[in-house]
């Protein structure tokens, strides 16, 4: 990695349209994929959901260019990793790496608790979802963004692929949350770290982008952590 | 009872409006609240818990329908103002301290009011004391902790410990869950139940209950 290329910092702000999530995401999200037709009740919910989302976020992210030596301390964490990791056998081969948060805000997190208490519960749930997958659609915005600002630099072909890892999956200890936060100080945007490491706004993404090769980020998932996974996307990601 | 079979089917197809109108003609032709409850709301609610076990509802599908039962419970309670709504058990639950994600805890709290315990939610980021101290006022015999974060599953274990120390083993039986949770570690920290979702928390609590 260049060294000029190390104080590349970027806040960036989202409207709200840009990280609306596709229904499939949400219905998926809620164990509904494929060909099932939802409740025609629940796509009532899902409008208002998104209708509410679209209100209530605010999407902003902030990225931050990290040297090798740099993660090397961040991926270490406190020690607690797995064994072995797939981001072990992933960073190492990056031609650039960054820091990333990204948040969707406090307001939509408080309307979700707020329908739960008021036993709008269909509702808190259905926003709940959408509001995870509009999350995953601002960290995949952030994600596309730090790629293209590397191709438009000149820093890295266009055949270069970035995709982003997280503390707290794939045997990467959410203890690394406390350096990464250390460095990237995503406090600018509204995100801040508990004791338990738990980031609020709880709809908020932290990791790191990691850009090469393409085929850097290939791995077998068979990992002894990956039986114990639920999420079935790791090497489905665009 | 034609009545009740009705609410049944209209619980399971979560029909707010038609559960509430049929709730209240049944106490309006003399059924006794208890009978409507048992027979009608939770035995609809049963039904529905079977359907979302074996893939064929999803979990809004179950939310729908306890809104269902929730409406017809208006009418209930009143029925049961002296004596409070008769339950199988009671359950004390919250998210345990450091944690903040509540959904899961939620789910669970709607799923078990649906199969007809009594469920007393102190909300999220509950330090040990506050989750004995409530189970004890409340006399309930379970005592429900949550986790998403693996930062935050050691505070079950401190939860657990408080019950043995206060000498409640026994009487205030623990049941754990969330993502990260595992029965092995639900084990570990000497947990006296585990529960995988939502719905296996109902299955769980109803077996030791004897239902």
């Amino acid at each position: 990695m260049m060294l000029e290329d190390l104080t590349m910092r970027q806040i960036l702000r989202f409207s709200p349209d840009s990280v609306r999530p596709e229904r499939a995401a949400v219905l998926a999200l809620q164990g509904m994929s494929g060909d099932i037709e939802p409740d025609p009740r629940l796509d009532a919910y899902m409008d208002k959901a998104l209708d509410l989302l679209g209100r209530l976020c605010e999407p902003s992210a902030v990225y931050q260019m990290v040297s090798m030596p740099e993660f090397d301390g961040v991926f270490r964490g406190s020690g607690l990793n797995e064994v072995r990791t797939p981001l072990a056998g992933i960073y190492p081969h990056a031609q650039a790496m960054a820091l990333f948060a990204i948040t969707l805000g406090g307001p939509v997190s408080r309307r979700i608790a707020e329908l739960f208490e008021a036993d709008d519960f269909v509702l808190g749930y259905v926003l709940d979802a959408a509001a995870s997958a509009a999350a995953d659609r601002c960290a995949e915005a952030v994600q596309e963004a730090f790629g293209g600002a590397l191709v438009a630099a000149g820093r890295v072909p266009s055949s270069r692929r970035t995709l982003r890892y997280s503390p707290g999956y794939c045997g990467w200890h959410i203890s690394a949350q406390r350096g990464l936060f250390d460095l990237l100080k995503p406090e600018v945007i509204g995100v801040t770290l508990g004791k338990s490491l738990l980031m609020e706004p709880l709809k908020s993404v932290s990791g790191v982008l990691v850009c090469g090769e393409p085929g850097i980020h290939e791995f077998k998932n068979a990992f002894p952590f990956c039986g114990r996974c639920s999420h079935r996307t790791c090497r489905g990601r665009r | 009872m034609e009545i009740l079979a009705s609410i049944v089917q209209s619980l399971e197809e979560g029909d707010e409006e038609t559960v509430s109108e049929l709730t209240r003609e049944a106490l309006g032709q003399g059924l006794k609240a208890r009978d409507i409850l048992d027979k009608g709301l939770i035995a609809g609610m049963n039904a529905v818990g079977v359907k979302f076990r074996e893939h064929e509802v999803f979990l809004p599908d179950v939310l729908l329908s306890a809104k269902a039962m929730n409406a017809g419970m208006k009418h209930l309670k009143p029925h049961f103002a002296k004596e409070g709504v008769p339950n199988i058990g009671k359950v004390v639950l919250g998210t345990v301290h450091g944690d903040l994600h509540d959904i899961g805890k939620n789910l669970v709290s709607i799923m078990l009011k649906g199969a007809g315990f009594d469920v007393v939610d102190l909300g999220k980021d509950i330090i040990p004391e506050a989750f004995v101290d409530a189970a004890v006022r409340e006399e309930a015999g379970f005592l429900g902790l949550s986790a998403l974060l693996t930062t935050t599953m050691p505070v079950m274990k401190d939860v657990v410990d408080l019950v043995k120390k206060r000498g409640l083993s026994g009487k205030l039986r623990v049941i754990v869950g969330g993502a990260p949770v595992s029965e092995d570690y639900a084990r570990q920290i000497g947990a006296d139940l585990y529960a995988f979702d939502a719905a296996s928390a109902v299955d769980r609590l109803k077996a030791a209950v004897g239902r």
